[in-house]
């Protein structure tokens, strides 16, 4: 099992290869180029100015290794990109959160038909939602503007960064939100059922993407038939839960849940040249399980919680 | 195979796939080499349905679509199918979408959804990924029965298992 330091780096690493793989952000090897890049600038602009006689001796002061330190210059529109990612700044996320949040709202009155009361009752928690998502950006920001210095330091910080990316990536409003847990309490009963109707219809989608992505993930490295992709998607269907948050790490939520499974049970889909694979597969995704867990993006055993809970509002 | 306007020199599975493809037409009776081939047809097409599930899925999570407009993108997705909408666009994160056929699109959308869309950042590729197997020992294939043995036929990898026995060279 990996610590949660080095949980911290490889995320650091993974999204690192992801932004410099597509995004115009910044990042660390960028910035680490731009300090090497300053340095034979400046040598160039010395030699220039040397007479043809003296270069030799200082070409070879140069290349005489020269302790250098380094320092790491994080700033905070850097840390506002880590956090907020494609949406770069704390305003461009909150435009899209607003948005998001419209269309969330707009959702829950096509299915349920709300009265403008239960309206605003709900966009005010959702809006407590968004206060609440701040306010830990914010706390979090002002723990690395003391130490965004010390380059140790802020590589630990990415255990507090990832779950706000994650929140981000989810949305605000999943099954832990204020505005979820205040749904029960402002629909009416009929209201309830109708939209517990449509998030579970939307829930299933989302699970059968994720399962039929984890089949495609393995059919890539190790071809299936057709029968067993077919086989395999009902065994998925049938033995893992949908993630607590939908996000980037569905396809590893699935996947950890299957290490779960007694190994007969899997083994059984697979000839052995494939189950090699698939076990590999198992132990690389389940070294992130207790990060999974942490970020609340495990299924929980309460996942049919809005079922368990449900007091019909006072009519208004 | 439909492979869009994909740069094939991206993918170097592609060549690969098709070079097995005519080497089993020359060496396998036409019947086997015809249920080889459908294999492969099946497993395309299963490859594009993921492909476009989970970019509606992406889509839902922005857009928070109706079912009629998730079943409705689902048909313009097919039809405006690239092969270079590739699994490691998917793999990489919700945030990033291929370029997408807007102008079929945005007439399914609310004007709300539309606001968001517009907003999506879209064009990222990643380029080839080949897979998540570093450097993992599988160890070589023999096949125990011989190129044309009656006793592979009817085996072959339509099946439950693939056909032959795997043997692990030492």
């Amino acid at each position: 099992m990996i610590t949660v330091e080095r949980l911290g780096l490889h995320l650091l690493l993974a999204v690192l290869v992801a932004v410099s793989a597509g995004s115009a952000e910044p990042s660390v090897q960028q910035e680490k180029e731009k300090n090497k890049d300053s340095a034979p600038k400046a040598n160039k602009a010395t030699a220039k100015s040397l007479e043809p006689k003296q270069q030799p001796k200082k070409e070879a002061q140069a290349k005489r290794p020269v302790p250098r330190v380094v320092q790491a210059q994080w700033t905070d529109e850097t840390f506002d990109q880590w956090v907020f990612q494609q949406d770069r700044t704390a305003s461009g996320a909150r435009r899209r959160i607003d948005s998001q949040l419209a269309l969330r709202i707009d959702d829950i009155d096509r299915v349920c038909r709300l009265t403008e009361g239960q309206k605003k009752k709900l966009e005010l928690a959702a809006h407590g939602d968004i206060k609440r998502f701040f306010d830990r950006y914010e706390t979090i920001k002002k723990k690395f503007q003391s130490l965004k210095n010390d380059q140790q330091q802020v590589n630990n910080m990415w255990q507090e960064i990832s779950p706000l990316q994650i929140s981000l990536q989810g949305g605000l409003f999943d099954s832990d939100s204020l505005l979820q847990k205040l749904l029960k309490h402002t629909l009416t009963s009929e209201q309830f059922v109708r939209y517990q109707g449509a998030a579970r219809e939307r829930r299933d989608f989302h699970h059968r993407a994720d399962i039929e992505l984890v089949i495609a993930a393995w059919d890539q490295s190790m071809p299936l038939s057709e029968v067993q992709r077919r086989d395999l998607t009902t065994f998925l269907a049938n033995e893992t839960k949908p993630p607590r948050k939908s996000g980037v790490y569905d396809y590893h939520v699935i996947i950890c849940q299957l290490s779960h499974l007694p190994e007969e049970k899997l083994k059984s889909h697979f000839d052995d040249m494939q189950w090699k694979v698939v076990k590999w597969y198992l132990a690389q995704i389940r070294a992130m399980e207790p990060w999974l867990k942490q970020s609340g993006q495990w299924p929980g055993d309460d996942d049919e919680l809005e079922q368990a809970d449900v007091r019909p509002a006072t009519p208004e | 195979m439909q492979r869009g306007r994909f740069n094939r020199s991206l993918d170097p599975r592609i060549p690969i796939a098709e070079a097995v493809a005519k080497s089993v037409a020359k060496i396998v009776p036409a019947e086997q080499a015809a249920r080889y081939q459908k294999e492969v047809d099946e497993r395309d097409r299963s490859r594009k349905q993921t492909v476009v599930l989970n970019l509606v899925a992406k889509m839902d999570r922005i857009l928070v679509l109706t079912v009629e407009q998730r079943e409705k993108l689902t048909k313009i997705l097919e039809k405006n199918w690239k092969g270079s909408w590739e699994l490691q666009t998917l793999v990489y994160g919700g945030q990033y979408f291929p370029q997408m056929p807007d102008a079929e699109i945005t007439p399914l959308l609310t004007e709300s959804q539309k606001t968001v869309w517009r907003g999506v950042q879209k064009g990222i590729n990643f380029g080839f990924q080949a897979g998540m197997l570093p450097g993992l020992e599988l160890g070589e294939e023999v096949w125990d029965n011989g190129p044309g043995d009656p006793a592979a036929a009817g085996k072959a990898v339509t099946g439950d298992k693939p056909a032959g026995k795997l043997v692990e060279k030492r």
